[in-house]
């Protein structure tokens, strides 16, 4: 046995153990003053608390660490004592949730989620533009049965969920060159953060570069020859959501070039039918030539041709 | 040996993490769990199956064999207690797109995930050569020594397919060892193995030209550990409690690995077989060519946030981040014949390898309130920082493309050009009716850049917004928003003097922003949901001579979900997308200040048209209660791009007739591409546990890129010779291109990597085993 397939072989062994030894969670408390407690809400809503047991915080809520965590149907939806007891008539102090004209606000409504998944990723929520354009967490997620595999959303896959709103982002990933999202390998979480963050366009690394290097890391460099576009943005030269053009590139090729190399080679015309300059147009254009174009490492790689 | 290691992991951890909590609690409760098993297999089978070199698109990024399928499956454990999963399920078993994901968690103690995705990538089905593309041995694309003239070019064998497979796996443990304390650790490993078309020249500025398939075998391994703490809420009485009402914070790392096992690929120049440094043919005989150097990285992070009176949070984070590579440089050039070269001594490299570093750095400072009820403040700064601080490099002499040695006063140096972005945003909104609010926002983005490489000194866009969210008419919620911004650079225009004046480009050119969108989701009755959007993008760059002037974008977007009753519901989408980009180029010849040096009489336009157009639908009906149930699903996806280009004077004056056909522009043929996919899948539920499923797809994928296809070449440089017969050309650049059928002496030599059109139908027949319990069907073959 290598040594890799040792450590393959250790990590998973170790792992499982590590997490089969966690200790176990702590027992329910009493539902605080004021509330009615789940049973209340059994009453009129069963068919609700099967499939809501099932969910990871169906199971959370079954046995609570927290007082909050406690109040079981009312951690989320506020005080339901009287609402019960009015035979539902009336609902003052709950929250509702969704968008409806009797919504409760959306700050409220979030504000309940957050009491819980406030850490991490949701650190960021409170000034993030999804916060900002007034998006429910329920907007995205469900959270009365189990409907995905990750993160319960309320659509069958985070694609379907972004292009929700992201519409064009969507459309994108069915263009010519595009990543594997629609082929179920890549999801729009694996560049941005939706819950909020730190970085522009809600992008999980801290620049554009630095998210695209995570699974692309052989453009990282440094390099004894650096390409100012491609050291300062990745996104100067492709459009990572999809594109007509080859390798997501923003515009054909060699036009994508000369945006900015206006003089090489007398900038040619790039005539599809001019045979003599016929490498500037066909097959990779300039990187025909050009083809370590996101830097080299070669003594001689001045102008990225090794 | 890989797979079976993988998997045997994958299982052996999934059974130890459901067998282990399961007896603890057992011996507690006296009671045990539930046991949960599901599986999909059945039978593919192809009433059209596209040829092998059809199918670099139909399976770009996937795999659909014909034959036995393990399709989905799915191992589960729950404990007696009802609290915990602990699951491992799979798809596409055996395949080259199969993905095996164990998942096991205990609500608010931990979750664990290890997950192995492996992802295909084609580049291209179509490829030819008579050489050995790196079969033989990684990273030598050798060619026979009397090499191959234009009839064994064109004549060549398809290699297969030219692709890379990825492998990634990725491991993440979030324990949650008390209600204010989160630990995360994720390792993701991505292991690529297999080859990509690249190309070369044997020649500083002309050909000889070769494509061919470079190697790609390497790995990156990422590791991240964070801690995060939560205060939750804090009494009053506590320490500045009446301030401070709950605090986070979060301290992480991350280090990154890039291995490269090969360091460079040798390739055949496709003209000579001895090395030379005159005559009329010359040059390496075989080229080295640099690969992408191993390379690390490491982040540290530190992120606090702090909740204060009136709602106000402030967050702060703090990101450095230490890039590392220092490989040894591969040597100067490969042609033996240039050890006679007079400036062969100084291409002895001051040393042996880059020691480059670069540090990044990234300030946010990010503050939100709501100091009442109806209004919401928010500001934000951020300060992202790149400075490369390897320490220069001087050569004396190089070769950039193993034919000659260049010597320049001073040598070549390489540069370090450090940037920083700073971005500052302000916005406020305000509720002013119930659920229906004016929001205003201004940011301010100041790049600035390393004058000597960028010429200027940096750039600063102001840009003011507005936006308006309603949704307190039950039936609709409504978003508008506006934007427009002015980007203008600053600091004093250098500009070398081989150039003209006014020549920015558009990174940093003078533009004018306009940004519109509109979101509307109407719901006139609970069963129906339509939506609608609207986008347009307007940039336009002033004082900018050449390259992109203006680009514009505009989408539109309905969706309609239908759900007329619980058996029935439907879904139809429509996405309609123009681009619209101009831009401005000219051709240059003769010395400095020459009439032919900038003559207006060799400008042109060229306008970029992009037409994008989206549609689906789809439709899911239980036909029997609990026994028959069907989907369907239909989209078209139709793209164009067509580049249209116009002299300003047609045609071309001034200089050479030469000087003006080379000035004269052509439109290009338009490029377009069309998918197709239709399924329909009928599934017949036997029972709770059995269910049997009958699939039918259909795609149609047509493709059209003159840029991978045949050009259509004549037997003269210039247009207007004799057509060459295309049928020895066609349909994929085969290679031997400008030269006489029989000899060697052709410049361009093609692989040919375009993605052909296809047709392709397909039956997929499976037997469901706990149809309930199975994974949801990835990718889009599998609605």
């Amino acid at each position: 046995m290598n040594g890799k397939r040792y450590l393959r072989w250790l990590g998973a062994i170790v792992t499982a153990v590590m997490l089969a030894c966690l200790p176990t969670v702590a027992s329910a408390q009493k539902p605080a003053a004021g509330y009615g407690g789940d049973q209340l809400c059994a009453d009129c809503h069963k068919d609700l608390f099967a499939p809501y047991a099932k969910t990871a915080m169906g199971q959370a809520m079954a046995h609570p660490r927290a007082g909050h965590e406690a109040k079981g149907c009312e951690s989320c939806h506020g005080p339901a004592k009287a609402h019960a007891e009015s035979g539902g008539e009336t609902k003052a102090g709950m929250t509702l949730y969704g968008h409806k004209k009797n919504s409760s606000p959306v700050k409220a409504q979030n504000a309940n989620c957050l009491q819980c998944h406030e850490k991490t990723s949701r650190t960021m929520w409170a000034g993030s533009i999804h916060e900002a354009r007034n998006v429910a967490c329920v907007d995205c997620h469900a959270v009365m049965h189990d409907n995905t595999e990750k993160g319960n959303l309320k659509k069958a896959t985070v694609l379907a969920t972004c292009g929700g709103c992201h519409k064009d982002k969507a459309a994108a990933m069915s263009k010519y060159s595009h990543m594997p999202l629609t082929e179920g390998k890549m999801e729009c979480t694996s560049c941005h953060s939706p819950h909020g963050s730190a970085n522009e366009k809600l992008l999980v690394a801290a620049g554009t570069n630095e998210t695209c290097f995570s699974c692309h890391a052989e453009k990282r460099g440094p390099y004894m020859w650096e390409h100012l576009p491609v050291t300062e943005n990745c996104s100067n030269c492709h459009d990572a959501h999809g594109s007509n053009k080859q390798r997501m590139l923003k515009y054909q090729l060699p036009r994508l070039c000369q945006n900015c190399h206006f003089t090489p080679h007398g900038a040619p015309s790039g005539r599809p039918s001019d045979q003599a300059n016929v490498r500037f147009n066909y097959n990779k254009g300039c990187s025909n030539c050009h083809s370590a174009i996101h830097g080299s490492n070669h003594p001689g790689g001045i102008y990225f041709t090794r | 040996m890989r797979l079976y290691s993988i998997t045997t992991a994958c299982v052996l951890a999934g059974a130890l993490a459901m067998a282990l909590p399961a007896t603890s609690h057992a011996q507690a409760k006296k009671t045990s769990g539930t046991f949960t098993a599901a599986a999909e297999i059945g039978a593919r089978a192809f009433t059209t199956e596209p040829a092998d070199v059809d199918k670099g698109k139909f399976e770009e990024y996937r795999s659909l064999p014909a034959g036995a399928i393990l399709e989905r499956f799915s191992v589960g454990y729950t404990p007696a207690d009802e609290t915990g999963t602990y699951q491992l399920t799979g798809r596409h078993i055996g395949q080259l797109d199969q993905s095996l994901w164990l998942q096991a968690s205990r609500p608010n103690l931990y979750d664990f995930s290890l997950r192995w995705d492996k992802t295909p990538h084609i580049y291209s089905s179509t490829g030819r050569s008579p050489g050995n593309e790196g079969v033989a041995a990684l990273g030598f694309n050798t060619l026979p020594s009397t090499r191959p003239d234009s009839t064994a070019w064109k004549n060549a064998p398809l290699i297969g397919n030219i692709r890379t497979i990825w492998d990634p796996i990725s491991a993440k443990l979030a324990l949650y060892p008390s209600e204010a304390l989160d630990t995360k650790i994720e390792w993701l490993h991505i292991g690529k193995k297999g080859g990509i078309p690249k190309s070369i020249t044997f020649s500083a500025t002309s050909g000889p030209t070769r494509e061919y398939v470079s190697p790609i075998d390497e790995s990156i391994n990422n590791f991240k550990v964070a801690q995060s703490y939560a205060s939750g809420t804090r009494a009053a009485t506590s320490f500045l409690g009446e301030w401070i009402k709950s605090f986070q914070g979060t301290v992480s790392y991350e280090y990154s690995k890039y291995t490269n096992n090969l360091s460079s690929v040798y390739v055949d120049n496709p003209q000579i077989s001895t090395a030379s440094i005159s005559g009329t043919v010359f040059g390496a005989s075989t080229a080295r060519v640099a690969l992408a150097p191993s390379n690390s990285a490491q982040t540290m992070s530190l992120m606090g946030s702090v909740l204060l009176p009136f709602r106000t949070r402030v967050t702060g984070s703090v990101n450095a981040s230490m890039q590392d590579q220092n490989e040894a440089f591969i040597a100067p050039y490969n042609n033996t014949a240039l050890a006679a070269d007079v400036n062969a001594s100084k291409t002895t490299l001051p040393r042996s390898s880059l020691d480059g570093k670069v540090k990044l750095t990234t300030v946010n400072i990010t503050a939100s309130s709501h100091p009442i009820d109806k209004l919401s403040l928010g500001a934000k700064y951020r300060n992202h920082s790149y400075s490369n601080q390897t320490e220069e490099l001087t050569l004396a002499a190089i070769s950039v493309a193993d034919r000659a040695i260049s010597a320049a006063t001073g040598g070549y140096s390489t540069e370090a050009d450090p940037f920083t972005k700073v971005n500052t945003d302000l916005t406020a909104a305000y509720q002013v009716v119930p659920n229906g609010s004016i929001g205003v926002g201004y940011a301010v983005e100041d790049f600035t850049r390393e004058p000597s490489a960028y010429r200027i000194d940096g750039t600063r866009e102001k840009a003011p917004r507005v936006s308006v969210d309603y949704s307190g008419i039950s039936w609709l919620s409504l978003h508008a928003g506006y934007l427009t911004s002015q980007r203008k650079f600053y600091g004093q225009y250098r500009e070398a003097a081989t150039e003209v004046t006014d020549m920015r480009s558009y990174m940093f050119a003078n533009r004018d922003r306009k940004r519109t969108n509109l979101m509307a989701t109407v719901t006139p009755f609970d069963q129906i949901s339509v939506g609608l959007s609207y986008q347009n993008n307007d940039d336009k760059y002033r004082d900018l001579r050449f390259g992109i002037t203006s680009d514009k974008l505009t989408s539109t977007g309905v969706d309609i979900d239908y759900t007329p009753m619980s058996r029935l519901s439907m879904g139809l989408g429509y996405t309609d997308e123009k681009g619209d980009n101009i831009a401005r180029y000219r051709y240059r010849t003769g010395a400095v200040g020459s009439a032919t040096y900038d003559n207006p009489g060799f400008y042109w336009t060229t306008s970029y048209l992009d037409r994008n157009k989206g549609l689906s639908a789809n439709v899911k009906a239980t036909l029997i209660p609990d026994k028959l149930e069907m989907t369907v699903y239909y989209a078209n996806t139709d793209a164009k791009s067509h580049v249209l280009n116009v002299n300003d004077v047609n045609p071309p004056t001034g200089g050479t007739a030469a000087n003006q056909l080379a000035a004269t522009v052509e439109n290009w043929p338009e490029v377009s591409q069309k998918l197709t996919p239709l399924n329909f899948a009928f599934q017949y539920k036997v029972s709770a546990d059995w269910a049997f499923t009958l699939r039918y797809n259909a795609e149609e994928y047509t493709n059209h890129n003159f840029q991978a296809e045949a050009p259509k070449f004549t037997t003269t440089t210039v247009l207007g010779g004799t057509p060459v017969a295309t049928t020895w050309v066609s349909p994929d650049l085969p290679g031997n291109v400008g030269a006489t059928t029989g000899s060697n002496t052709g410049q361009y030599h093609f692989l040919g990597a375009n993605y052909h059109s296809y047709k392709a139908n397909w039956l997929t027949f499976t037997v469901s085993w706990h149809p309930s319990s199975l994974p949801p069907a990835a990718g889009r073959a599998a609605y």
